[in-house]
């Protein structure tokens, strides 16, 4: 536990004890009272629900029985924010009404004129909005930390696969090369000595077949590494699942469709993956289009939608592992409203010629 | 005499592929090149009839060297195959449609290299039946391009284009000739035409423009 928080009980109490003090009015009931709600106070975080209940009914027992003073709820009030961060909002709206009603029926009894009596209600009332409001902003602040969280972990793992991946591939290929010599020599050499009428070495043929057989496995094994799981053929499969996820979305390919570079076809993928994630998590109800476009020496990689744009929300936090990706490629991205209203997402990504690939 | 220019990078595999063919009465191996733009000067000088040109080379790769000799008019009879070490991949997809007439895995038997070779000489396509339904795969995985080729295929009479989709299913001449029941020399004059209208260097390309312009479909 934090400081603050074994903090907060025993400064709760005092502030309360000491305003009753200079109030006067409170006799050994009245204290009690104020204590076992500081007291309660402490367990706010474990059990919200709980202590909710608890701390609501002795601030309300204080305000009919001792005096109607609002210092008397202050557990109940911090408890109303924590019982909000951690989603019980129908029971802190329930807490709340319950003394704003004590508190209008405690300025009757102690007969004030009903004027009076509302207006020390609404001042109750104010209290526990503000309460309400902090306890939203912290939910919220709650679940955007956690979904940082889990992307970088994504984002971790997936770099760290990918990089396997990549030395597998690369391990593959250049055995795949040298075995393949073997193989070439071994059959131009059985294949000349049969054709003179020679025969052929045992130790010839076995080579020969040896290395046909690593050749075989070797292109097997690539087949299942070279991972195309994220190639830009895959685009209509991943439209196919987000429209059974039931968001709407069209696909368009312009331009002389052809395979790009691994590293531009996973990137492209990923965009339009995040970007339909982003429009699904903050546009919904709205109508997403995806656009590739191949062009000569780029190819433009387009998702926007019809929502309500960045009013939805700020669609962040895949933007940074975008663009970073971007850029490690030298491509553009730029994310902001669209022509017609909505969000878009684009990127511009060069299309290395292969002429200098080995 | 076929003559033969080798491109790959391994001076091992020259060698090798060297001393198959030069055991050969009717093949000439008239030069080596080590790299794709070795490739593309020696195919302009020397003019061959089949190139065999691997498709990973450093400098330049057999994709583009492919591209360059397939825009050069000179080089029109030159037949480029691509080798290589992989199978079917997008990389020789990329090398027919720039214009390969075939492949071969470099590894493939030696009487079928020698086979292959003799067959890209004639003109005809490198491509044999298990090959093709592989094509066909390949164009089930892709996503159809959102407007197929712009109206290429309209040029073609009713005929061209049957004779097209036969080419893609892999049947020479003669077999056109037979399932067409015309002479040999129809169904070559069918084909010509068809590739002449294409801009078709090689049959691959007929097949690669049957399978891109839907005018084949997997299963029919």
């Amino acid at each position: 536990m934090r400081k603050p928080d074994l903090m907060l009980a025993p400064v709760v109490g005092a502030v309360m004890v000491a305003n009753a003090a200079l109030n006067g009015r409170a006799g050994p009931l009245g204290y009690g009272l104020l204590v076992a709600a500081a007291v309660a106070l402490h367990w706010h975080r474990r059990a919200p629900r709980l202590v909710l209940a608890v701390t609501t009914a002795l601030a309300l027992a204080s305000i009919l029985l001792v005096e109607p003073d609002l210092a008397a709820g202050l557990p109940a009030l911090i408890t109303v924010s924590s019982a909000v961060r951690h989603g019980h909002r129908p029971a802190a709206l329930a807490a709340a009404l319950t003394l704003v009603g004590g508190m209008v029926a405690a300025y009757l009894l102690a007969g004030q004129d009903a004027l009076t009596a509302v207006k020390g209600g609404f001042l109750v009332m104010g209290w526990f909005v503000a309460a309400m409001a902090m306890g939203v902003a912290l939910l919220q602040a709650d679940q955007r930390a956690a979904e940082a969280e889990r992307t970088r972990e994504e984002a971790a793992l997936r770099r760290a696969g990918e990089e396997r991946l990549r030395i597998a591939r690369e391990l593959h290929d250049s055995l795949t090369h040298t075995i393949s010599i073997i193989k070439v020599q071994a059959g131009v050499a059985v294949h000349l000595a049969r054709k003179r009428g020679e025969e052929v070495p045992a130790a010839l043929s076995a080579i020969q077949e040896a290395s046909g057989e690593a050749m075989r496995e070797l292109r097997e094994t690539l087949e299942v590494l070279r991972d195309d799981s994220m190639a830009l053929a895959r685009l209509p499969e991943l439209v196919e699942r987000t429209r059974a996820a039931g968001q709407e979305v069209t696909l368009r390919l312009a331009g002389r469709s052809r395979t790009l570079p691994a590293a531009v076809e996973q990137t492209a993928y990923r965009i339009v993956q995040e970007a339909l994630t982003n429009v699904a998590k903050h546009a919904r109800g709205s109508r997403a289009a995806v656009l590739i476009e191949y062009g000569e020496h780029e190819v433009v990689v387009e998702v926007s939608d019809d929502g309500p744009g960045q009013a939805g929300g700020v669609p962040g936090v895949g933007l940074t592992g975008m663009r970073e990706r971007v850029d490690a490629l030298g491509g553009r991205l730029s994310a902001g409203p669209g022509e017609r209203g909505g969000f878009t997402v684009r990127a511009e990504l060069p299309v290395a010629e292969r002429v200098l690939s080995a | 005499m076929i003559r033969v220019l080798l491109a790959d990078d391994q001076a091992l595999i020259r060698a090798g592929f060297r001393a198959l063919l030069e055991a050969e009465e009717s093949v000439e191996v008239v030069g080596e090149a080590a790299d794709g733009r070795q490739a593309v000067a020696m195919a302009a000088e020397l003019v061959p009839d089949v190139l065999l040109l691997d498709i990973q080379m450093p400098v330049m790769d057999g994709i583009e060297a492919t591209r360059r000799i397939a825009a050069d008019p000179r080089l029109s009879g030159v037949h480029v195959v691509i080798l290589t070490n992989f199978g079917l991949d997008e990389y020789v997809l990329d090398a027919l449609r720039a214009g390969a007439a075939g492949f071969l895995l470099k590894d493939t038997d030696p009487a079928d290299l020698l086979h292959g070779v003799h067959v890209a000489a004639r003109g005809d396509a490198l491509l044999s039946p298990g090959i093709t339904r592989r094509l066909i795969d390949q164009y089930v995985a892709r996503p159809a391009p959102s407007s197929p080729p712009p109206g290429r295929g309209a040029a073609l009479t009713e005929r061209e284009r049957e004779v097209v989709a036969l080419v893609a299913r892999g049947l020479s001449n003669e077999e056109i000739a037979a399932h067409l029941v015309v002479s040999p020399f129809t169904a070559k004059t069918h084909v010509s035409r068809a590739m002449t209208k294409l801009g078709a260097r090689d049959r691959a390309q007929l097949v690669v423009f049957a399978y891109e312009s839907g005018l084949v479909t997997p299963g029919r």
